[in-house]
Order: C-alpha cells, then sequence, then structure tokens
C-alpha cells in the first residue's frame, strides 16, 4: 500500500511540474506567436532581473541609451564660455585692435579685449557688427567700427586660403554674448567668408531667421523655457551650428 | 489503499486549481493597480514586473492561465497606448530605442516619430530632457521612421551633451564622420572622454588634416559652443 501511495504522489508530483513546464511553454509560445507587444516586453523573458526589451544598441552606444545623471563629463559649458581657466590669447594677426591707425576709446579696447579673450569664434566681422549693435558708444567709436567694418570688408588680404581639399571652404564667425539669460533679448551675428569673399549666411534658432546686416546675418532671439538652443547658418552649402546655454 | 491513493490525487488537483484561481486574483488586483496609476508608463512598467511574478512558472508555484497572460499582454499594451497619447517622454524613449516597435504600433511609428521629436524640440534642455533629446537625434540621423536630418540631428544630440550626457561626442564624432567632415568629427572626438572614449569607433587623427589644422581644432573644442569647425581650422591660417 505504502508503494502505491508513494508511486501515485510522486506521479502527481511529476504531473503538476510537467503541467508547469508546459503552461510555462505554451505562454511563451503564446506571447512570441501573438501580434508581438507582450512578446517583447521584459515581464515575459526568463530572465528573473527584469531586463529591459531589446534595444538598439547604436554604433557605437549612444548617449540616448546611458543614464544621464551625475555623468562625469560635465559639460557645464555655457554659451561661448570656455572652460575654467582657458582664455586663449588671440594672436596678434587677430585681433581687433591690431591696426597702425587711429584707435578706439580705452573702454572699447577693454570690450574688444574682453571678448575676443572670451573664445577663438569672437573675431572679424560678426564682432564688428556686434559692436556696432552696442547702444552705449561714443559717435569717435561708432565711426572707428564702420571704418573697420569697410576695411574688412575690402581688404581682401584678411581673409582665408584655400583649405584642405574636401574640407569646407567656408569659414563662419560669430558674435555671441558671453552670457545669455532667459527671458532677455539677445543678439547674434553671424559672418561667413569663401574664398575670400563675404556671403551671406542665412541662420535659424527655434522659430527666428536671421535678418541680412552689413553682410551679416543677424539673430534677434529671446529665450524663453529652456536651457539650451542650438543656431544654425547656411552659406554656399555648408552649415555651421552654435550650441547655446541660456542662464536661468 | 485505492482510497489513499485517489485522496492524494484529489489533493494535488485541488492544489493547482488553486494555483489557477490565485492567478486570476492577483490578475484583477494588478489590474485594478495599473489602471489607477496617474503615471501609465509606470503602471506598465509595473505590470511587467507583475506579470513576471505573477505568471513566471516554477516548481510547487502558482502559474496563471493562458487566458491571464493574454489579459497581462493586452492590459500592458493598453497601458503602453495611453503612455503614449499622454505624451510620456519616457514611453517614447523607451519605443524608439527598441530594436523593433511593437507590431500593433508599427503603422503609427512615422507619426509618433514626429511627436518625439516635437516632444524634444520643446523640451527644457536639463538634465532630464537628455534621453529624450539623444532619442530624437538618433531617429534624426538613423531616419528609418522620419527623413533623415543630420543637422537637426546635430542640434539635439549638441544640446543633450549640453545636459549631461556624456556618451553624445561619439555619436556627433561618427555622424560628421559619416558625413565625410573629418574637421567636425575629430572636433567631438576630442570631447569624447571618460566613459564616452571606449565608444570611440577610432581615436586616430584623420590623415587629410594638416598638424596645424588638428592642433586649431584642439583648440576650438575647449570652446563648448561650437559644434561644427568648417573653415575655423584654418583660421589662424591667414
Amino acid at each position: 500500500m505504502n508503494i502505491l501511495v508513494r508511486v501515485a504522489i510522486v506521479a502527481l508530483f511529476l504531473l503538476q511540474t510537467l503541467a508547469v513546464m508546459a503552461g510555462s511553454s505554451t505562454s511563451r509560445s503564446s506571447f512570441k506567436s501573438s501580434s508581438g507587444f507582450a512578446a517583447r516586453s521584459p515581464s515575459y523573458r526568463p530572465s528573473s532581473t527584469g531586463s529591459a526589451p531589446a534595444y538598439k544598441s547604436f554604433r557605437p552606444e549612444s548617449g540616448s541609451s546611458a543614464t544621464t545623471a551625475g555623468g562625469n563629463g560635465s559639460p557645464a559649458g555655457r554659451v561661448n564660455s570656455t572652460s575654467p581657466g582657458y582664455r586663449p590669447s588671440p594672436s596678434a594677426r587677430q585681433s581687433l585692435l591690431n591696426n597702425s591707425g587711429p584707435q578706439p576709446s580705452p573702454r572699447l579696447q577693454t570690450i574688444i579685449r574682453e571678448k575676443e579673450a572670451s573664445g577663438p569664434g569672437w573675431i572679424g566681422t560678426a564682432a564688428l557688427v556686434w559692436l556696432l549693435s552696442q547702444h552705449d558708444l561714443s559717435d569717435s567709436d561708432r565711426e572707428w567700427i564702420n571704418s573697420r567694418l569697410r576695411e574688412a570688408n575690402s581688404d581682401s588680404s584678411s581673409e582665408q586660403p584655400a583649405p584642405v581639399s574636401g574640407q569646407s571652404d567656408v569659414s563662419f564667425q560669430w558674435a555671441i554674448p558671453s552670457h545669455i539669460v532667459s527671458g532677455l533679448p539677445v543678439k547674434i551675428v553671424v559672418t561667413a567668408v569663401r574664398y575670400r569673399k563675404a556671403v551671406l549666411p542665412s541662420c535659424e534658432l527655434d522659430d527666428v531667421k536671421s535678418v541680412p546686416e552689413n553682410n551679416a546675418a543677424v539673430l534677434n532671439w529671446t529665450p524663453e523655457d529652456t536651457f539650451s538652443a542650438v543656431a544654425s547658418c547656411r552659406a554656399e552649402g555648408w552649415v555651421d551650428q552654435r550650441l547655446l546655454a541660456v542662464l536661468k | 489503499m485505492k482510497t489513499q491513493f485517489f485522496r492524494v490525487l484529489a489533493l494535488l488537483s485541488a492544489m493547482m486549481l488553486a494555483g489557477c484561481d490565485y492567478g486570476d486574483r492577483q490578475f484583477d488586483e494588478d489590474r485594478t493597480k495599473a489602471l489607477q496609476n496617474p503615471d501609465a508608463f509606470q503602471a506598465y512598467q509595473q505590470l511587467n514586473k507583475d506579470a513576471e511574478k505573477n505568471c513566471h512558472p516554477g516548481v510547487f508555484r502558482a502559474t496563471c492561465s493562458e487566458e491571464v497572460h493574454t489579459a497581462y499582454q493586452q492590459l500592458a499594451l493598453s497601458v503602453y497606448r495611453t503612455a503614449l497619447n499622454r505624451r510620456s517622454p519616457a514611453a517614447f524613449i523607451d519605443l524608439f530605442m527598441r530594436d523593433d516597435p511593437p507590431e500593433e504600433l508599427q503603422s503609427r511609428m512615422p507619426q509618433l516619430a514626429e511627436e518625439l521629436i516635437n516632444l524634444a524640440t520643446h523640451s527644457a534642455g536639463d538634465r532630464s530632457s537628455a534621453r529624450l533629446l539623444a532619442t530624437a537625434a538618433h531617429v534624426l540621423e538613423r531616419g528609418q521612421w522620419v527623413q533623415k536630418d543630420s543637422v537637426r540631428a546635430a542640434a539635439f544630440f549638441a544640446r543633450a551633451w549640453l545636459a549631461y550626457d556624456t556618451k553624445v561626442p561619439a555619436s556627433l564624432s561618427r555622424l560628421y564622420s559619416e558625413q565625410h567632415d573629418e574637421a567636425s568629427a575629430l572636433l567631438w572626438r576630442l570631447r569624447c572622454i571618460g566613459d564616452c572614449y571606449d565608444k570611440l569607433e577610432t581615436a586616430d587623427d584623420p590623415a587629410t588634416l594638416s598638424p596645424r589644422e588638428i592642433l586649431r581644432i584642439q583648440s576650438l573644442a575647449k570652446d563648448r559652443s561650437i559644434i561644427t569647425v568648417n573653415g575655423q581650422a584654418n583660421w589662424e591660417a591667414k
């Protein structure tokens, strides 16, 4: 009797185990053969980790699959702000003040030196147009800027040589305020040069389109509800972009 | 002897049936919780965990019936759709980072991709937006569900980088490399440091650039506002 009972218990135990396994098998295959949604759902994978569905592995792995918090790359940069301590001193040839002719007022000279030290992009016609947009200029400073602007537009010697074959033959110069604050309007001036000739770029930033001004494209933009934006300019088929960080 | 055998048989059968009842009851509880959750994508994730717990087979453990499996599946899809309809960024990220979208949503993918891009465009650009921005960038870069647009993709990538997605430089380096814009590719390769570095396809400087250009690009890379190099690499050669 005992033997029969033991056999029955073992048989039923095996029966239950088989039933469970069969259930598992049918359920998995049913998800796979279903229209496909839950089959890809993490919970139906044998892994007990609640693993994620098969996600794209971009080539190389994209940032989007990375956790974003606590990144150690600390891209805390702000517009035109270079990394701390980075203050490239523009070469003498690049400076707007490198001119044997008349010089602007000491105040404007200080502004120019500060702006030129703020990054490699602040230079050339775009910088002059940006300076011209400042409202507190004296008449003599305004005239000095205009004369430099005329010089820049006519002086082909200041243009760059032909670039390496295959690389962009258009150079864009950007004049961007060093601080962009949410809710406050900013003026961004962009110029472009190709084979020693100024070309007028066409720019956009969110819904704002540029307006032409003295061979430059001017973007008048007021940032709102954002920490960042990208300005894109096109000239002669090339696209130049700048990342703008907005202070709240 | 026979009587005892049948008693044991009946007892074990009852245990199995009770297990199925438990699965049904548990599903009802899980469904109620999911439908009450105001965050539909969170409810979807919880449902997946619930289903695994309730339906995962095991010896001496209750498993749910085929009907309950199907019910979990259908409820998960319904909640997932709700999350997408409510413009949940997490749901959009989940959807577009899968290797393949659910078949039920295949026909809606182009429209959903547009909505993803719209969400990214209007995102604040803070840390919590980083993955959304990068996902939109990938969608625009790949061109599977919307027309490929490298310029917009680069803009989203750059914003994601500013929002502390440290692996973005590898993606931008690849994007420009595929466009044969070696100068901009090098610019982003230089910025690909730390956990990004291992994602680089190559760490070599391109042979098409001169030593002076390479040094110039190294200098430009420190200015975080610069996304593209264009003729700037030649600037000092004036």
